[in-house]
């Protein structure tokens, strides 16, 4: 059935379905945006209202002139790891993948399957070994874990891998004809045309920093140096604590950017994850 | 995954959807040669692998040995190396359940379990039905959008809405003119835990199976039409046996997210409580490793080996799934 199908009352029962769930769905981020426009006594005594009766920004002003606990600063560290994290991610990704499927070295299949069986070591495993290191190396409290250990994964070298498998070598034939070395044709060749997934590993792996927890919650140790997640489950139970207006509008603006990013950019989403599952 | 995950090193996957690692491996083809142009520069070649080469050793394989190292020490969190002790956590882990740190995480383990057998199954099952829905639905592309909002949020974002939520005194109490303990007493702090999660997850999981379902050509359903097969029976007998590897690769994906269980209890129990149940009966084994290292005791060595021992405990669930699916192959 495409867009055109009829209406018949089975397709009604389908819709409605669809309706509650997607009610089901949105309900608890409607309470989130209400209550974080209610005022502290509305808050208390309007607790079921949808529909702030006096709405006011008075929760947003205080959250974000609050120096105990700065939300800019938050953000601003969550931005260095998802810009850093990523952009590491991408190159290492990208050049690796071109290494693993359209040159060859000796070794390439063992170095493969080693990348391989290291993805069924579940994540949980690698947190407090990394904790361990980093703080051997000093280094926790500092930007770098919460930038260095997500290009190690091996999830963008697999998907951009699988795209590069597609592309037939009569293309970088021609290239090598007009003399391109190896790097050239990566540069010139491979990655204009691979810029959709391209994308889409830098769109998975931007909110996948973003939304990290348990890592930077064990990583950062002072308050200058949380990230927003760990920021907003910090006040959760410490300077906030049962004072939900504030703590919704501090929900509300973490939740902003990847949800904004979602909505412009959806089907890379869509794409990203009906990749991992389905093909090959 | 995020999990759902966190689709990069798998940190923050661990706890939600999309762990997606393990979809590699389920999906990868294996090595090809003839797309390769020959060349003899294999030093030139192998520069383009080093970078990740160099973070791979460094952010995955050395914390690994490094960590083994420790967990065959004592080693506190704050006070560092204090000489070798052999095998003796693994031991305390393994056969001497009734030390104060070991008990606990044999209890985590068994909630951690106790979890994931009741939101793997709920998480596909939900999923299914929503991509069910969607598959030739109305406005699918607005409604496939709306049900994975929820997995673009962090962990702490999604559960701090479900605080005010299950708050005593919050919405949900507002709803029912009733004070239930929702986060303070069993059952309600299992129950808390696994709608919130439900509320969560499940958007990776539909995602994965839409584009499974939309794979499927549509002149299978044309042909059972003509025999008289009604919507049931064509879910039955042609869409879940032609899903059969999608649905293998979300649930194993899903017990390894459910296993990672961490933010939620975190957040919104703090792995309590004590009411209705034994003392840290949300507690998942995550959390008990975070508790065991960074709490009172301090016990990084310890940690360490717990990591090890659940991850050993996790290949081989996932390898016995694996078999699983392929046994049953019709």
């Amino acid at each position: 059935m495409e867009q055109g199908a009829k209406w018949t009352p089975q397709r009604f029962l389908q819709l409605g379905a669809l309706v509650l769930l997607a009610a089901w769905t949105l309900w608890p981020l409607a309470y989130m945006v209400s209550t974080s426009l209610k005022s502290t006594a509305e808050v208390t005594l309007n607790v079921a209202g949808m529909i702030p009766e006096h709405p006011t920004l008075a929760n947003y002003t205080q959250i974000f002139q609050d120096t105990q606990d700065p939300i800019g600063r938050w953000f601003f560290n969550s931005a260095v790891a998802v810009f850093g994290g990523t952009l590491l991610t991408l190159l290492c990704a990208s050049l690796a993948a071109y290494g693993l499927s359209r040159v060859e070295w000796p070794g390439r299949d063992l170095f493969f399957y080693m990348i391989l069986a290291s993805t069924l070591i579940p994540g949980i495993t690698f947190i407090l070994p990394l904790f361990t290191e980093f703080a051997n190396a000093n280094l926790l409290n500092t930007y770098w874990p919460i930038i260095l250990v997500y290009p190690a994964g091996a999830f963008g070298v697999f998907l951009l891998r699988q795209f590069y498998l597609g592309i037939p070598r009569e293309i970088e034939e021609a290239a090598i004809i007009d003399g391109a070395g190896k790097f050239r044709r990566w540069w010139q060749v491979i990655l204009p045309m691979t810029w959709t997934p391209l994308l889409t590993l830098t769109i998975l792996s931007g909110v996948g920093i973003y939304d990290d927890f348990l890592w930077p919650l064990i990583a950062m140790q002072t308050k200058d140096m949380y990230t927003i997640t760990i920021g907003i489950s910090i006040v959760t139970s410490g300077a906030y604590v049962n004072n939900y207006g504030p703590l919704m509008a501090f929900s509300t603006v973490a939740a902003i950017p990847t949800i904004v990013l979602f909505v412009v950019l959806q089907r890379y989403f869509v794409a990203s994850a009906a990749l991992s599952g389905v093909k090959g | 995954m995020d999990q759902g995950s966190t689709p990069t090193h798998n940190l923050g996957a661990a706890e939600r959807g999309p762990a997606t690692q393990v979809g590699a491996v389920v999906a990868m083809r294996g090595p090809r040669r003839p797309l390769s142009v020959r060349s003899r520069d294999y030093a030139g070649s192998f520069l383009f692998v080093l970078p990740y080469f160099l973070f791979f050793v460094a952010f995955l394989l050395w914390p690994l040995v490094y960590a083994f190292w420790v967990s065959l020490r004592t080693w506190t969190t704050t006070g560092g190396d204090e000489g070798f002790t052999g095998l003796r956590h693994y031991y305390n882990l393994l056969f001497n359940w009734k030390l104060d740190d070991t008990v606990y995480f044999w209890q985590s383990l068994e909630n951690t379990a106790f979890f994931a057998i009741i939101t793997i199954p709920l998480l596909v099952l939900l999923a299914l039905i929503l991509a069910l829905l969607l598959v030739n639905g109305p406005w699918r592309g607005f409604f496939r959008a709306v049900f994975y909002v929820p997995a673009v949020l962090s962990v702490a974002v999604a559960m701090t809405v479900w605080l005010w939520i299950l708050q005593n005194g919050g919405i949900l109490d507002a709803y029912l003119h009733n004070s239930i303990p929702w986060l303070i007493q069993q059952p309600w702090a299992w129950v808390s835990i696994i709608v919130a999660t439900l509320w969560w997850t499940p958007g990776f999981n539909m995602i994965v199976l839409l584009a499974g379902l939309l794979s499927i050509p549509n002149d299978y359903y044309e042909a059972a039409k003509i025999d008289g097969a009604n919507g049931l029976q064509r879910i039955i007998f042609i869409t879940l046996p032609l899903l059969r590897p999608v649905l293998a690769f979300v649930t194993i994906t899903q017990m390894i997210a459910s296993f990672g269980l961490f933010g939620q209890a975190f957040i919104l129990t703090h792995g309590g409580p004590g009411v209705g149940g034994p003392a840290q009966s949300t507690t998942p084994v995550a959390l008990q490793m975070y508790n065991e290292a960074f709490g009172t005791s301090q016990n990084l060595a310890l940690a360490c080996a717990m990591s090890f021992v659940l991850g050993v405990i996790l290949i081989i669930l996932a390898v016995l799934q694996v078999r699983f699916f392929r046994s049953t192959e019709m």
